[in-house]
């Protein structure tokens, strides 16, 4: 008698602890489901600012351009790079995306060796105001209105002010202006068209 | 010993039998059926823009 109750009462108390056990692995998992429905929506509710894409061409109607855009990082020297045609501009791939919070850059020549005009030779006669489209990789027009027209010194140049942080969507022009030196094969200024994202 | 206290200290037995019981069956089917929690951080990766800048405006003139 008392071997039979000793063993119903292990009976009842592993019956007891495995319903206990069971409930417990329940409330855990239903907590863990909390946990991750709470972290899937916040990352759903957080969203990613797209990217401008790359910029293949520039139309520039009012002084007849509309030439290729390369992509260039820096020279030897640690100058912008220029492009490897004298008709086609180039992008400063190391910096911002035309259509992108930032000032982004395209230079293009002034002029050839025998000082025949290159692709930006008129853009001197830019007003503000007036438009310059470049489209990206993925066909995508941006139009931007230029906002002014400033020459620096060669050797004053504001690096970071063409090239750096701006809180608006900038595309800045650059090609050479001044007097040509013979000596050291480089115009004596730069002329910067800066422009502004409008649509 | 009177039979109250036999009686006494044989319920105690019987309880704690119980409670050890319980306690073991418990453990053993939380720690087989739990299933273990994905510690896979889901972190959101705000894109940033690294840009560098030139040290020098470019040479665009006389292209050859």
């Amino acid at each position: 008698m008392k071997k039979f109750l000793f063993l119903l009462i292990i009976i009842i108390g592993i019956g007891f602890g495995l319903s206990v056990g069971l409930n417990a692995t329940k409330a855990f998992q239903q907590n863990d489901k909390q946990v991750l429905s709470t972290t899937s929506d916040q990352s759903s509710s957080q969203q990613i600012p797209s990217r401008p894409g790359v910029p293949k061409s520039i139309k520039i109607p009012k002084i007849g351009v509309n030439t290729i855009v390369e992509s260039v990082g820096m020279d030897s020297a640690g100058r912008m790079d220029i492009p490897k045609k004298a008709d086609n501009t180039a992008w400063f791939d190391l910096g911002y995306r035309p259509g992108q919070i930032g000032n982004a850059v395209i230079d293009g020549h002034y002029d050839k060796v025998d000082g025949s005009p290159a692709a930006f030779w008129n853009i001197g006669k830019l007003e503000k105001g007036d438009r310059i489209v470049v489209t990206d990789d993925s066909g995508k027009e941006l139009t931007f209105a230029v906002t002014k027209i400033v020459k620096y010194p060669y050797d004053n140049f504001p690096i970071k002010e063409v090239f750096g942080e701006s809180s608006n969507a900038m595309l800045n022009l650059i090609t050479c202006h001044g007097q040509w030196n013979k000596d050291t094969k480089n115009y004596s200024e730069r002329m910067v068209v800066y422009s502004q994202l409008v649509e | 010993m009177k039979g109250g206290e036999i009686m006494i200290r044989r319920v105690a037995i019987a309880t704690g039998v119980f409670a050890v019981s319980a306690m073991a069956a418990a453990t053993m089917t939380f720690a087989q059926t739990a299933t273990p929690t994905n510690t896979t951080t889901n972190t959101t990766v705000t894109p940033t823009t690294s840009v560098m800048t030139p040290s020098a405006a470019p040479a665009t003139g006389r292209a050859n």
